[in-house]
């Protein structure tokens, strides 16, 4: 799993590539999101790089998700691959999660600071 | 007269990360018996999450045991078992409370039982007799009433 990451204000895009799964990507996921509380950042997790999520992967998403909103903040995805939008759809995180298809818009989305 | 399955069988080590031998295994069985791709996709899925169970749930990590997956391929079918030496299942299937964990009231992981269940055709959790362990019996029709 690769994770690059760059700014916009006060949120933190993830670029994520490779396999969201059990172990590394995973791990690599809760780190970068430890680091992003301590910043206290808004984040978008762009999907478009994971080729393959297992159901730890989901579970480490929804994870994400509560520590971010428990730290007052907004997290949101952006360009699930196909894999991972069928995964998504499968378990209902879909209509949970707010999704975009481009970063601009989903930028948008987030509450001015 | 019938034919008899064509057997592939993996022993795995009671290791996280094995799980991908028999995913990718599996793959290639049901890529040779002509599924379609995105069927393979949602078998990898589906014994990956049953790998990782029978090395987490039912082996407890536990190097000294192992775990034996066996492909049997039919005609009609592709059948699935993952051997480990736990008890095995015998709650009903949780289906996962998306709302609960999405609000921090659930464990966000729990989701690998629905999505075996959601991804092959048939799915059964067998325990044999006391101290025998179990298995997870996975199948995926080549023909299912139109899944394929």
């Amino acid at each position: 799993m690769i994770i690059q990451q760059h700014t916009s204000g006060t949120i933190e895009i993830l670029t994520m590539a490779g396999r969201l799964t059990l172990g590394e990507g995973c791990s690599a996921l809760r780190e970068a999101v430890r680091q992003l509380v301590d910043r206290k950042a808004d984040l978008l997790v762009d999907l478009s790089g994971v080729n393959y999520i297992d159901s730890a992967g989901l579970g480490e998403l929804v994870a994400s998700f509560n520590t971010i909103t428990a730290a007052g903040r907004e997290m949101k995805l952006l360009r699930p691959a196909k894999r991972v939008d069928s995964m998504l759809h499968m378990t209902r995180l879909y209509s949970t999660f707010e999704i975009f298809e481009e970063e601009a818009t989903a930028l948008k989305g987030f509450k001015a600071r | 007269m019938t034919i008899d399955p064509i057997v592939t069988e993996l022993r795995l080590p009671t290791r996280l990360g094995f799980e991908k031998v028999a995913m990718n295994t599996a793959a290639s069985v049901a890529e040779i018996m002509g599924f379609s791709s995105d069927r393979v996709e949602d078998l990898k899925t589906a014994v990956s999450e049953a790998c990782i169970n029978a090395i987490e749930h039912g082996n407890q990590l536990n190097e000294l045991l192992g775990v034996v997956v066996t492909m049997s391929m039919s005609v009609e079918s592709l059948e699935v078992k993952i051997r480990d030496h736990g008890p095995g299942v015998h709650e009903e299937m949780h289906v996962p409370d998306i709302d609960r964990k999405m609000l921090g009231e659930e464990d966000p992981r729990g989701m690998g039982m629905f999505l075996i269940q959601a991804l092959v055709d048939e799915v059964e959790y067998v325990s044999e007799q006391p101290g025998g362990g179990s298995y997870a019996r996975l199948v995926i029709h080549l023909h299912p009433g139109g899944k394929n």
